[in-house]
């Protein structure tokens, strides 16, 4: 029999009063049944159909950032195996030490953190900044422009790359505050924007100038 | 629409990686969620964006669904409104705005429309909310169609956080206990 107060903080979060943090199973389960005490406000709403295209943007979404998960999967690929390499050096750096000098050192392996990266990208055309954010967790970038004037020259083409990797398309830039994508990225990879002819083809390489270029980086504490 | 695909079924079929059962759940659902995204956004640009997470957060989180713990459309209605007030806190939106359209219509009851509801449960729910103070009651309403914060509640309904936050404590133990003698 769950507390009064865990009952609370469940309906806190179900109604989104709270945010959902880390939770047991028994307080995943106590959420659930307050969204499920709650759901029949929302469930009688009228039906509102989404616009046509809505399917097919979900699709792409999807499609993005399955492209995005594949290539992150091979450099966690590589960096495991590197890792693996390495660890495998210093075990046997170590296993050496101990034949000799009979004193075993502890071995740590640092762990990649999760967190929330940003980037301030700069123009060099006096077009203002783009602040970039981006949130593992969800694998969504969010994009604002400060400063940058939308009208009739072209379309704002974003771009991600990572290392020396070529850049990939990631989405255009909408004239509104924010554009939101999906995007699967890492600390250091490049976030640039270029300015394409209106309804070109951009599936390959920026062929217009790059009007801003910044790395993604994790905020300072 | 065949009436013999349920979003539990689907869901089920979408947890294995069914493009097809997708589209199906997508046509089947997506109305009502869209209803709800609409509803806490007030805005269609915002409410899409936030339909088009729900169903990809849908895409790669249907195994999470457990049948035994509830209906699809529960589940998928909680998805559409966390992502929903997500999009709308990350907007630009301010709370002046917002306020603005709540002087027009924030408490407006939903149309008693769907046919599939399970109007028992709606009624039992209106009916223990009813029994709330005035300021929890619209507090509840406010959080859920809205999706305000405890801060936005206390400038709106023009109390002290602390007294919304110790109405609301009363208010969810009063619901609780009329909704499970209700049951």
């Amino acid at each position: 029999m769950a507390s009064k107060s865990k009952h609370i903080q469940a309906a806190e979060t179900a109604l989104g009063i709270e945010p959902i943090g880390a939770e047991t199973k028994k307080e995943s389960e106590l959420r659930r049944q307050w969204e499920r005490f709650f759901a029949p406000l929302g469930l009688a709403l009228r039906e509102e159909y989404p616009p046509q295209d809505m399917w097919y943007r979900i699709q792409a979404a999807l499609d993005r950032a399955d492209d995005q998960r594949k290539i992150r999967q091979t450099k966690r690929g590589m960096k495991r195996w590197r890792l693996a390499a390495l660890a495998a050096s210093v075990i046997a750096a170590g296993l050496a030490a101990f034949v000799v000098i009979k004193r075993p050192e502890a071995i740590s392996l640092s762990v990649e953190k999760t967190e929330h990266y940003i980037a301030v990208a700069t123009s060099n055309e006096n077009e203002g900044a783009l602040i970039v954010e981006y949130d593992p967790s969800d694998e969504m970038v969010r994009l604002r422009p400060v400063g940058l004037t939308f009208d009739d020259r072209g379309d704002f083409q974003i771009w991600h790359s990572a290392g020396e990797s070529e850049p990939a398309p990631v989405g255009l830039l909408l004239a509104k505050s924010e554009t939101r994508l999906p995007l699967v990225a890492n600390i250091g990879d490049t976030i640039e924007v270029s300015l394409e002819p209106k309804d070109a083809s951009t599936s390959k390489a920026p062929t217009g100038p790059v009007l801003y270029r910044g790395k993604l980086a994790a905020p300072q504490e | 629409m065949d009436e013999g695909y349920t979003a539990e079924r689907l869901l089920v079929s979408v947890a294995r990686k069914d493009s097809e059962a997708f589209r199906r759940l997508y046509d089947l659902a997506s109305p009502k969620l869209f209803a709800i995204t609409l509803r806490i956004c007030r805005d269609r640009g915002l409410a899409e964006d936030a339909l088009q997470d729900t169903f990809t957060a849908i895409w790669r989180r249907a195994s999470a669904f457990d049948s035994r713990r509830g209906t699809g459309m529960v589940w998928l209605a909680a998805i559409a409104r966390n992502r929903a007030i997500n999009v709308l806190r990350r907007s630009s939106k301010d709370t002046s705005t917002r306020a603005g359209i709540y002087q027009k219509d924030a408490l407006r009851l939903p149309d008693l429309y769907d046919a599939r509801l399970d109007y028992a449960e709606l009624d039992s729910f209106m009916r223990c909310l009813d029994e709330l103070d005035e300021t929890p009651r619209q507090a509840v309403l406010l959080a859920y169609y809205e999706g305000w914060t405890r801060e936005e509640l206390g400038r709106r309904l023009e109390e002290p956080v602390n007294t919304i936050k110790s109405r609301l404590r009363i208010g969810f133990n009063k619901l609780r206990h009329c909704l499970e003698r209700a049951k």
